[in-house]
């Protein structure tokens, strides 16, 4: 994708999102205070990246060139274990309803985004070959 | 939790609609000013007995309302800019109430008013909110699209929801529509094989599930019941309003909007239930959420609008129901905050009596709903207002 988008995320190899020092809750989307207490406390750490896929759709249509060229497009809603509910670009072959692993991949112009995949540690070989597909990386640990 | 205060002696006058066109040369001050022009001439007074200005646009920056008080050449003494998408007319007139009752204002006008050209949806939805660009927008980039399809979809897989109960709403606000002649759309029938054979979008969502965006103006007077009846104005009554914004934030999937947490209080501030009402005026950026809406506002329990949609018809003329019925945004075509105003201004039509070739006979009591404001995966804004044929 050539759009350069502000997602915010970390480059870090395992799931990095903002948790309150003082509430403690996970936050998503990136922002500056914490949506529970309001504490200007918030960290980036490393968290559960287990999730659940509540709703699946595939685009057929894309405002950005970059995923015009990939269509269908297939988009998740996932709700992480650790709490916040998130966007994902979603893997083949899952399903609403199942097990996710969240994992931050960068697209060729840099963009730090969500992918869902399957629970195993490793993407699975298709899992590779769709991130290939679609000029997507993992980020190295 | 206390509850408004009654919107007694406050009238909805002169309803205006106008300019809608697919693209547009023209500016969203060009749309507000034209809406606020034969606002006047409906209402025969002039722009010096307006002391108020009501506004929503997405495309009027970097002008807000005050800057359109210049270039109107109007001295106003309250002014108002509301940015709440598709809440936007139903927040306007429930603002502009207190104020007049409050003698802040004598007449307001509120208007909805949009441009759009070829690229400003992408430019408009590519930077909608700090959440919508970094966590909705790059997933695909498909706009309000993406969120709408996980919505339904989720509907879909929760409550057994098909595509033809969809549809259903489709198909009818069209014939609707084709009975108002403002309708983008309104020269074009939809069959429901129609709509079943649509190329997908995005799916479960297909062409006729999703609004053409477009240029337009919306737009109506408030002002006191005594001001309308010295001016000869048909008008119509506030029986109810309220609103909330981002309610049941834990549902994972947005399944009902904040509807449920007042729908009682409306009716009970009216007098009326459900059955009590001539007319709905949903808004239907998607099927989906017309059905969110039926259900908060007391139609039909939770999960059971697909059924409701199916038992009841939905037409104007149809004995049932009446629904949408200029053909809402997915027929008139979704002219950015304007449509926020399109319910409204449709109803003040209907219980005056003047909506035309689409009117419902002997109309007394509209329900009109809003909703608007989709962060990243959900509408935040809900609102809704029961309106009164006027007694002369």
């Amino acid at each position: 994708m050539m759009t350069e988008f502000h997602t915010g995320l970390p480059a870090s190899a395992t799931l990095t999102l903002q948790r309150c020092g003082s509430c403690q809750q996970v936050n998503y989307p990136p922002r500056e205070l914490c949506g529970h207490c309001l504490a200007d406390d918030l960290q980036w750490q490393a968290v559960a990246d287990s999730a659940m896929v509540q709703s699946l759709t595939r685009l057929n249509y894309s405002l950005e060139p970059g995923y015009a060229q990939h269509l269908p497009w297939t988009v998740a809603s996932v709700l992480l274990d650790c709490g916040p509910i998130a966007l994902a670009h979603l893997a083949p072959d899952i399903a609403t309803g199942a097990r996710v692993r969240l994992r931050v991949i960068q697209d060729r112009a840099g963009n730090r985004m969500l992918a869902a995949t399957g629970t195993d540690a490793a993407a699975r070989p298709g899992e590779r070959d769709w991130l290939q597909s679609v000029g997507f990386r993992e980020i190295p640990a | 939790m206390s509850s408004p205060a009654s919107y007694r002696d406050i009238a909805l006058v002169c309803p205006i609609s106008l300019g809608y066109s697919k693209t547009s040369e023209h500016s969203a001050s060009w749309f507000i000013g034209s809406v606020l022009r034969e606002l006047l001439a409906a209402a025969g007074i002039g722009k010096d007995q307006v002391d108020g200005l009501a506004v929503s646009s997405f495309s009027l920056a970097p002008d807000s309302v005050s800057f359109l008080s210049q270039h109107f050449d109007m001295t106003l003494r309250w002014l108002e800019q509301l940015p709440f998408g598709g809440a936007s007319g139903i927040l306007a007139m429930r603002r502009a109430a207190r104020a007049v009752q409050l003698g802040d204002a004598d007449i307001v006008a509120c208007i909805g008013g949009d441009t759009a050209s070829q690229g400003s949806f992408r430019e408009l939805v590519s930077n909608f909110s700090s959440f919508s660009n970094s966590a909705a927008y790059p997933y695909g980039s498909a706009g309000p699209n993406t969120a709408f399809a996980l919505i339904t979809q989720h509907y879909m897989d929760a409550y057994g929801a098909s595509r033809e109960d969809f549809g259903r709403l489709a198909v009818s606000q069209r014939y609707n529509a084709r009975h108002f002649p403002g309708a983008l759309l309104g020269d074009r029938p939809l069959s429901l094989a129609d709509y079943l054979g649509a190329r997908s979008i995005c799916t479960p969502l297909h062409l006729y599930d999703c609004v053409m965006p477009c240029a337009g103006g919306e737009g109506f007077l408030l002002m006191s019941e005594q001001r309308a009846r010295q001016l000869d104005l048909p008008f119509v009554t506030i029986a109810a309003a309220d609103e909330r914004h981002n309610a049941f934030p834990q549902d994972p999937i947005q399944m009902r909007g904040g509807w449920p947490l007042f729908s009682d209080g409306l009716y009970a501030s009216a007098g009326l239930s459900p059955a009590d009402i001539d007319l709905v005026q949903t808004y239907d950026d998607y099927p989906v959420i017309s059905m969110l809406q039926l259900e908060g506002l007391g139609f039909c329990a939770p999960g059971h609008a697909a059924a409701f949609v199916r038992e009841n018809a939905l037409t104007f003329d149809g004995g049932g129901l009446p629904h949408n019925t200029s053909g809402g945004q997915l027929s008139v075509g979704q002219a950015g905050a304007a449509a926020g105003y399109l319910g409204l201004v449709e109803s003040i039509r209907q219980l005056t009596g003047t909506a035309g070739a689409n009117q419902v006979p002997g109309a007394r009591h509209a329900m009109v709903s809003g909703y608007g404001m989709i962060n990243y995966d959900r509408g935040l804004c809900s609102a809704a207002t029961i309106l009164r044929r006027g007694s002369a």
